[in-house]
């Protein structure tokens, strides 16, 4: 920090260099992720011609927006000592239920996408309230929730559905300096998400709840209120995923968001938030996102069997969990 | 003052009301007295030291002054007013704070975090500020003369800092009363002037200090005031003038301990149990003990001091890094399992963590470690099992005798008979004993030292670890004093006194201090 | 005496806690066969036709595959785990029936089959016990190395049919009872002694109660637990065989139903989700009671939907129930 250069010397035993150790060890999870990225990016760009291209990139980076968006409400989530099993379906019943309402053409379409987000920030509220108030165990109640949702989206339709507004497609695709607006726009939601965890006291809230409701609770913060936002945040960041997927594909698709539960769970875990909640930074899991976008761009680019991209992922997971030792063992 | 308490209590000076005030206060817990019509006050700007036993009701105390348990009868008042519920937030906001022994704070934040953590200081748009919190908080460790940085996390800081971080948080929210339990036990040498320093800087500024200690010579020189706990009840309060260090061991022991213990036998010469050159990285150094047949070796020494973590890596719980461990001549597995096995058992400390299956009958308690003896071919004989308990609930006379009842249902005393009826019915040859007596009433306490005296004399050998030193005073042949992860004395029990464990468990043998870890560079 | 205690508010405070804590005793206890007599209530109103010997027969054979899932995961949860990767093992299972019947080799489908159960067993259990992973994270990330290695197997061609000798598994009958069910019964059989019976089920619901405390009395914590994910790993093998035979064609979302449902049943049944309590017995209960909400959907004629709803909602209200037990427990 810049302002401890100004102060008398601290304490000797605390120089510049033990500074940095503890800063590395603090951040390894952080730069080990974004080594990895920096070696992906280098090999793909060796051996393939057109990953290095700026419209292959600007591409990538708006193909993270929809894991980013969903990976930062699991952040808090997971931040806060909880996990969230339901934001793929919030996604998908988000965007469908979007889709049918933009097809009716009753409302105005920023309006139906306000709502939109309202209702998964609600659900979210709905998942967190049930959790906090009935001591529900967070990955089953949220996976049931997960259930119930898969059947509203099953509901609503069961085939491809609704017509978007052509003002609402430009959303995905207008571009500034030939950079996607959409990037520009995830890079400020990055920026904002990063502000709440480090600098508001909701944010620095969130890592002591998680770290150790005891503590908190003995500090004066109001535990649940704190867990029942991150879910809140949770369920919105979700939605706004679901839109973001509807933009992008114009219908509402029955099949959308498939996985993202799993995957926002991944990212979070591969860029060092601990499964026990307290520990992790948005940095670390910014990285993650842009890991996994890439390599799935990759997977494109080399024109990787569908087959054995799953099985790729999973041994990927596997292999970051095991070595991610968690010091809650016992 | 208008009170009707004359009894042996200090006149308070005229000219100040007691900031804290408690009357006539009694907890029981299942049956079992832990505070018996407890007086109490508490002066602005004194140090006030708990001195007392193990069990002598001094947690109890603290608990009840910080709000987190509610007393069966009685009444405390604070600075003047009357508090009918309190809990730990009431307790907060009435400026009451305790420095625990396992200190409450967030290893992932930082120290200026943790010490606002409840109330974060903001900045012109509301947002935290750390700026301020590192200022703030930087004032405060000046105060107590300390100077770590405040961007420090404090998952990385040694024990004395983290100390001083947990008083600096009690500093930021500004309490009156400061409850430090136990606060020396993890110190020595600088660090522990300096804790010193810090309770009398704030002894100075006008706040109130409880100071709970089991170091006498820290508790004289350091207290204005003290007050003798035991069994329960407040003994006396007085002046640490008044007092001397016969006196408060007196009054802390009292007279009738001595016959409380039974009379030991000579121990066979035979030795059974050997150790050589034990060491867990980081935590006990080079330990070497021998035991023999019938003999009962004591294990003393502070919080931190190893004790736990021998009797730990004793049967493979902690991983031992070098030394040996032999039984009978023959070297000791490492696994708890396979020492069962073999003969070696230890009963943890902590019951309620690590002894007992809370929720489970006290028949399936009893029975986990001897399923092998319950089996007829395949499958478990519950003609067996209902002998088998039967004998157990008699042999070591547990009550309420009831098979089926949750073991959470029964006191202290009794879920320890049935976790040292679940090892001792093995016919064990090595008995490792950690705290065995902690939170058990008196009338258990002496079941359980009778029946460690019969397991010696059927020709075990027992290891007992305590923080109690009159129960090692009077149960043990010997007795092993345990310093910073090293053996430091090994007493017989003619040599044994109260003085001389505490001394050899406080004071380093060589006084030249752990060397700093220096950066090579 | 009685008379003292109810003048006394303190303790008709109590009393009335008692009673609260009672209630949700019994209801996490006996949540499932309450609810499956009073769906037998509606069904005998509003639907007579659930009770045509067809339909029975089906709702058994059902209950039956799902209740050999469930065996497995009771034992998982009762140490205090859970395994999410039970449908992906089904799947894969049948998709190596459909292979079989493709290729004719019945001898090799089944060393494959046991090399799936324990191959899942393992990595579950390896990961959990030796790496410390949380179980829902191990488990997780295996349902997806297990469905991208079916993938990956298959090429994706999953769809195909079983060999007649598994639809006679399946769906066949000996003397008038169905195989599946015979099958079930000897398992749950099987099961119930096991932990009731034997120094192994101790030694699980000890490892589920405490951990730590099971570890001090020299209990094999970690092979106990490894155990468990074998136990899962091979019902939901078995199931995922016996589900292929009685539907007959296998496509890629076979099975995809049984995580939530095999939860679900658990967690009705009364095994608590904090380990060490509830049993087989229940947990089949629990079984029964999905198979039969379904199953009444269906002959109601509702919408396909209302059956994720329902599953879900049972997920849910159960956990909720056990969280409310938990929470008067912890504060007595």
């Amino acid at each position: 920090m810049a302002t401890t250069e100004q102060q008398q010397p601290i304490s000797q035993s605390w120089r510049d260099a033990d500074r940095w150790v503890s800063w590395a060890r603090r951040q390894a999870a952080v730069l080990i992720i974004y080594g990895l990225t920096a070696i992906v990016t280098v090999v793909a760009a060796v051996y393939s011609p057109t990953f290095w291209t700026f419209s292959n990139i600007t591409d990538v980076l708006r193909q993270s927006i929809v894991l980013g968006l969903v990976t930062i409400g699991q952040l808090f989530v997971m931040l806060a000592g909880g996990i969230d099993m339901s934001v793929g379906m919030i996604a998908r019943v988000v965007g469908l239920a979007t889709a049918v309402v933009l097809t009716w053409d009753i409302l105005p379409p920023y309006l139906v996408l306000t709502l939109g987000l309202a209702a998964g920030a609600a659900i979210g509220l709905a998942n967190g309230a049930l959790v906090t108030r009935f001591s529900a165990q967070p990955f089953i109640l949220t996976l049931g929730m997960m259930g119930i949702l898969y059947g509203a989206a099953l509901a609503i339709t069961d085939g491809p559905t609704g017509l978007i507004p052509f003002s609402l497609l430009q959303i995905y695709e207008m571009r500034l300096w030939g950079v996607p607006l959409a990037v520009f726009a995830m890079a400020l939601i990055w920026m904002i998400a990063w502000w709440i965890l480090a600098r508001t006291r909701f944010g620095r809230s969130v890592y002591a709840v998680g770290g150790s409701p005891t503590v908190a609770r003995l500090s004066g913060l109001n535990g649940e209120r704190v867990v029942m936002f991150s879910y809140m945040i949770s369920g919105l960041m979700a939605a706004a995923a679901g839109i973001f997927l509807l933009t992008r594909s114009g219908v509402g698709n029955p099949n959308m968001a498939l996985g993202l539960e799993f995957r926002s769970i991944v990212a979070a875990a591969i860029g060092g938030v601990s499964l026990y909640g307290g520990r992790g930074s948005l940095v670390g899991v910014l990285g993650a996102v842009l890991l996994i976008s890439i390599i799935s761009n990759v997977f494109d680019l080399f024109q990787i069997s569908p087959y054995f991209r799953d099985l790729a992922l999973g041994l990927i997971v596997v292999l970051a969990v095991a070595i991610n030792r968690s010091e809650k063992n016992v | 003052m208008t009170s009707g308490n004359e009894k042996n209590c200090k006149a308070a000076p005229i000219d100040q009301a007691p900031l804290l005030q408690l009357r006539g206060v009694n907890k029981t817990f299942s049956g079992v007295t832990a505070l018996n019509h407890v007086d109490f006050d508490l002066m602005p700007g004194e140090v006030h030291a708990l001195a007392g036993e193990n069990g002598a009701g001094k947690s109890t105390f603290i608990k009840i002054i910080s709000g987190a348990y509610t007393p069966d009868t009685g009444e405390i008042e604070i600075a003047g007013e009357h508090v009918r519920a309190l809990t730990t937030h009431r307790a907060q906001q009435l400026g009451i704070a305790v420095v625990y022994q396992e200190f409450n704070l967030l290893p992932d934040l930082t120290i200026a975090e943790n010490m606002f953590i409840g109330q974060l200081p903001g900045d012109r748009f509301g947002s935290y500020s750390p700026r301020r919190a590192y200022e703030a908080s930087r004032q405060i460790l000046a105060q107590l003369g300390s100077s770590i940085d405040p961007n420090r996390l404090v998952g990385e800081l040694s024990v004395a800092e983290q100390q001083m971080v947990e008083i600096g948080k009690a500093l930021a929210m500004n309490f009156r009363i400061i409850i430090m339990d136990e606060p020396s036990t993890v110190l020595a040498g600088e660090e522990l002037d300096q804790l010193h320093r810090v309770v009398r800087r704030l002894r100075d500024d006008g706040r109130s200090v409880i100071y709970i200690s089991h170091r006498l010579d820290e508790v004289l020189s350091l207290a204005d005031r003290i007050t003798v706990f035991k069994d329960g009840e407040r003994i006396r309060t007085a002046d640490a003038e008044e007092w001397d260090h016969d006196s408060l061991i007196h009054a802390m022991i009292g007279r009738d301990l001595v016959d409380f213990f039974p009379d030991r036998a000579a121990p066979g010469e035979k030795e059974l149990f050997r150790v050589d050159g034990l060491t867990v990285t980081g935590k006990i150094f080079d330990v070497s003990i021998s035991v023999s047949r019938g003999e009962i070796v004591g294990i003393a020494g502070l919080g931190g001091s190893g004790k736990t973590t021998l009797c730990r890596a004793l049967v493979g719980l902690e991983t031992r890094s070098d030394g040996t461990v032999e039984m009978d001549g023959d070297p000791v597995p490492a696994s708890p399992r396979q020492c069962a096995a073999a003969g070696l058992v230890m009963v943890p400390e902590d019951r309620k963590l690590q002894g007992i299956f809370a929720g489970r009958s006290l028949a399936f308690n009893l029975t986990i470690s001897a399923l092998d003896r319950l089996k007829t071919a395949f499958f478990l004989s519950f003609a067996r099992e209902t002998r088998f308990v039967g004998r157990s609930m008699v042999d070591f006379d547990i009550r309420p005798a009831n098979p089926a009842l949750d073991i959470a249902k029964l006191s202290g005393g009794n879920q320890q008979k049935v976790v040292l009826a679940r090892w001792l019915s093995r016919d064990p040859k090595v008995v490792v004993l950690d705290e065995p007596t902690r939170g058990v009433d008196v009338g258990a306490k002496a079941e359980i030292y009778a029946l460690i005296e019969k397991l010696a004399e059927s020709g075990a050998a027992i290891l007992i670890a305590s923080s109690d030193v009159t129960e090692l005073l009077g149960v043990c042949d010997r007795i092993l004093v345990f310093h910073q992860g090293r053996l430091v004395e090994d007493l017989t029990r003619k040599q044994a006194s109260e003085e001389a464990i505490i001394r050899a468990a406080t004071i380093a043998p060589e006084p030249g201090r752990k060397p700093v870890l220096e950066a090579a560079c | 005496m009685t008379e003292a205690l109810e003048t006394r508010p303190a303790n008709l405070d109590r009393r009335r806690m008692d009673r609260a804590a009672y209630a949700f005793d019994w209801l996490s206890r006996y949540a499932a066969f309450s609810a499956i007599i009073v769906c037998l209530m509606i069904a005998t109103v509003f639907a007579p036709a659930f009770f045509n010997f067809g339909n029975l027969r089906a709702v058994l054979i059902q209950t039956a595959i799902l209740g050999i899932v469930v065996l497995g995961q009771t034992t998982v949860v009762i140490g205090r785990g859970l395994d999410m990767s039970v449908a992906a093992t089904m799947t894969f299972a049948a998709v190596l029936v459909s292979q079989a019947s493709l290729s004719g080799d019945y001898g090799l489908m089944i060393l494959q089959c046991l090399a799936l159960a324990i191959a899942a067993g393992v990595a579950n259990g390896l990961l959990i016990v030796w790496r410390g992973v949380p179980p829902f994270v191990a488990t997780f990330a295996m349902l997806i190395v297990i469905d991208g290695a079916r993938l990956a197997y298959s090429r994706g061609q999953s769809a195909g049919s079983a060999p007649d000798w598994v639809i006679g598994l399946g769906a066949g009958s000996v003397s008038g009872i169905p195989i599946a069910i015979i099958l079930w019964l000897a398992l749950l059989a099987l099961f119930f002694i096991a932990l009731n019976f034997t120094s192994w089920g101790r030694w699980l619901y000890a490892v589920g109660t405490n951990r730590v405390a099971a570890r001090h009395a020299g209990i094999p914590v970690k092979i106990v637990i490894m155990s468990t994910y074998l136990a899962t790993g091979a019902m939901a093998t078995l199931a995922g065989v016996l589900l292929s035979g009685y539907v007959g064609y296998i496509d890629n979302t076979l099975g995809a139903n049984y995580n939530l449902n095999s939860m679900a049943a658990v967690i009705v049944g009364g095994v608590a989700f904090t380990g060490g309590r509830g049993g087989v017995l229940g947990a089949s209960m629990g079984a029964l009671l999905l198979t039969i909400m379904v199953n009444l959907l269906v002959v109601l004629r509702f919408e396909l939907f209302w059956q994720q709803i329902v599953q879900g909602s049972v997920l849910v209200i159960a956990v909720v129930i056990q969280g409310l037990r938990q929470r008067r427990a912890d504060r007595t």
